[in-house]
């Protein structure tokens, strides 16, 4: 069964469905005119998740009346990601150049993660230190995990640059304010 | 109308420097992904305020119309548009770069604005006053059901996947409905937090949903957007492709300036029914959405003809087909071109030449894209490590500079993992954006029905244009089922 419902699809779902009913219940205090539009809506799209659902029963049941459960070698891709690993895959076959590599799902993983980390750790940075220290360390932070190391001094001069060039153009020619962070704030 | 006294109204060097210098800031604010003609022109003004009403118009109209542009141009190289407008470029855009088509989708992009801009403003500055008064003739009920039908050719058009793009779009109109209620002014889904009593703010979540989950989905792989690695193609093989096919162009203007009428409906539904309406029409069908040129002239000659019918819409009724159109509604109220239907008799000169104005801005995007197409498309050869970081700084100061506040930083982050999320699941994020935008005016709409009636929803299926409408919507959503079933029937008869 797993095999068929997609579990990253299967699980965002079942969040959207617990969302819409959450915010169904939350609207039941609003007055009449305030509530009415989000309560059809909300059912309405109840209705669309679970027909969802039923279409991916329905898929499962006419694989297995096939009796393909098993021997399907290419099951048609509901997930995105899929989706593109294959298309990446024909790409790779007829290119040329070996310009490209698909990366394995533990190493795609793992640059997520790092991504993520990076992303979540910057804002701690920008509400802190601000535009001066986010942007540098994005470009480093990205540069070393997903670069080569060798090549640090030159992410660092690029994040030193766009620091400067952005800082430059925003303040000084447009007069926009950039997040200060409250360490300049105090000073 | 005298037509040389407004020409040499326009044709002064003021004038001139201000389209060019208008038409720069244009570009680099549509090619900032996140930042867009809305903040651009919003960034813009203090500036513009002390030029006359013609020049700061025409100033903000090249910034407007070029940042366009510009925006389908991140939306081709780094599937980020600049604004709504450009969603449907994405569909085949984006995978026309990363086969190493990014000249040619970039000088299809520069064509379709030039050819869908300027029939657009020749045939509103002529037919402007007949479309105005038509458009008026739409009450409460045709706008619910336009939208709506919007909203179903979008999860129709989405690959295959109608009750996702469906569900994506519901979610969209329920963020809409975050903040004060349009009706009874009621705090509806803040949960205490002040920041959203405005609303769900539309540009930081096309910052997320566009921008940060594109930078998520590209640091995952290594290299550069363009996944061959070389560039093939030209612009002018570009300009070729387009002029091959006139009948797409042709459907796609008008279908462009019917969308630019109808207020509050604006670009981004103009170049996605466009899109459906090729991908209908289209003998090969199942190249849509793997880097198919007709896709982009499609939806670039729509969207670029939409937006002389967005500005009739803004100018003559006063209701804006988009947030950009918002900001220069603003901008005109600003200058004391007060919008109305008098506008076009009293304000004449002014108007007009803005329409002149934004003719000779055509011609700048077409020599901008002939001259700096090539090097912009180098952007899709960086790689991973320098775009990813450039496109999430960049896109976050776009979000922190519309209202200086780090929650809208943080809600963009938070948009951007829920934009990766719903990819990682299958759901595209466009009827989302999509239902955001057009969930204010769908509630609106709703309740100004049901007042006009008293509470019957009959109003809803009276009129003859409601009745085209609900059709219209019941065949895009129930089509992506009925073609399959219709090649296969054919195919049986075929075979006897």
């Amino acid at each position: 069964m797993t095999n068929f419902f997609k579990k990253t699809e299967t699980i965002f779902k079942l969040c959207l469905l617990a969302l819409f009913l959450f915010l169904m219940w939350a609207a039941r205090t609003y007055p009449k005119n305030s509530r009415l539009f989000p309560e059809i809506l909300g059912t309405i799209t109840v209705l669309f998740i679970v027909i969802s659902f039923i279409q991916d029963f329905i898929s499962l049941r006419g694989k297995k009346e096939e009796g393909v459960k098993e021997s399907l070698p290419e099951a048609p891709p509901s997930d995105i990601l899929e989706e593109k690993m294959r298309w990446m895959k024909e790409v790779e076959e007829k290119a040329e150049d070996a310009g490209f590599e698909v990366l394995e799902s533990g190493l795609r993983r793992k640059r997520l993660f790092e991504s993520i980390v990076i992303i979540l750790v910057s804002l701690g940075i920008g509400y802190l230190g601000g535009f001066l220290l986010t942007v540098p360390f994005y470009f480093i932070a990205f540069g070393i995990l997903h670069g080569q190391k060798k090549k640090a001094i030159k992410y660092i001069i690029i994040g030193l640059a766009v620091t400067a060039v952005t800082y430059l153009s925003f303040t000084k020619l447009m007069g926009v304010p950039l997040l200060q962070g409250l360490w300049w704030e105090l000073d | 109308m005298d037509i040389y006294y407004i020409l040499s109204l326009v044709l002064t060097w003021q004038n001139l420097l201000a389209l060019v210098i208008g038409g720069f800031a244009g570009l680099v604010v549509g090619i900032l992904p996140g930042i867009g003609p809305s903040a651009g022109m919003a960034l813009s003004f203090p500036i513009v305020m002390s030029m006359n009403p013609l020049t700061g118009l025409i100033f903000m109209g090249t910034m407007y119309r070029v940042s366009n542009y510009g925006g389908s141009i991140t939306a081709i190289m780094l599937n980020t548009p600049g604004d709504a407008s450009n969603a449907a470029t994405i569909l085949d855009g984006f995978p026309m770069c990363e086969n190493g088509q990014s000249n040619v989708a970039l000088g299809i992009s520069a064509t379709g604005a030039v050819v869908g801009g300027i029939f657009g403003l020749i045939i509103l500055i002529f037919f402007s006053p007949l479309l105005a008064e038509f458009a008026l003739r739409f009450g409460p009920a045709e706008y619910l059901l336009v939208a709506v039908f919007a909203l179903s050719i979008i999860s129709a058009v989405i690959k295959g996947a109608t009750i996702k793009g469906l569900i994506s779009a519901s979610l969209g109109l329920m963020f809409a409905m975050v903040g004060y209620d349009v009706i009874a002014g009621h705090l509806r889904f803040t949960f205490g937090m002040d920041f959203l009593e405005d609303g769900v703010p539309f540009i930081q979540a096309l910052v997320g949903f566009f921008a940060i989950s594109q930078a998520l989905a590209l640091s995952e792989t290594t290299l550069s957007i363009s996944k061959v690695g070389k560039l093939a193609g030209s612009f002018w093989t570009g300009f070729i492709t387009y002029c091959k096919h006139p009948m797409v162009v042709l459907r796609s203007t008008v279908l462009g300036l019917w969308f630019g009428v109808l207020p509050a409906v604006g670009q981004s539904t103009a170049g996605l029914v466009a899109y459906a309406d090729a991908l209908k029409c289209s003998k090969h069908p199942e190249t849509f959405g793997k880097g198919e040129p007709v896709g982009v002239i499609a939806s670039e000659t729509a969207t670029n003809a939409c937006m002389p019918g967005d500005l009739v819409c803004t100018i003559a009724l006063g209701i804006p087909g988009s947030v950009g159109a918002a900001v220069f509604l603003s901008i005109m109220i600003a200058f004391g071109v007060i919008p109305g239907p008098l506008v076009f008799t009293e304000k004449a000169d002014v108007i007009y030449g803005l329409f002149i104005g934004l003719i000779l801005t055509q011609i700048f995007i077409f020599i901008i894209g002939f001259t700096l197409a090539r090097y912009l498309a180098r952007i899709s050869l960086i790689p991973n490590e320098i775009i990813v970081p450039a496109v999430i700084v960049v896109s976050l100061l776009g979000s922190y500079a519309i209202r200086n506040m780090i929650l809208d930083v943080f809600l963009s982050v938070a948009f951007g993992f829920l934009g990766f999320i719903m990819k990682k699941a299958g759901f595209n994020p466009i009827p989302l954006i999509l239902g955001l935008v057009l969930g204010e005016m769908v509630e609106r709409n709703f309740h100004r029905a049901l007042m006009i009636t008293g509470g019957s929803y009959a109003i809803f299926y009276s009129s003859i244009v409601c009745k085209i409408l609900i059709v219209l919507t019941i065949l895009s959503l129930i089509g992506p089922f009925l073609t399959p079933m219709y090649r296969r029937a054919t195919q049986l008869i075929r075979r006897g």
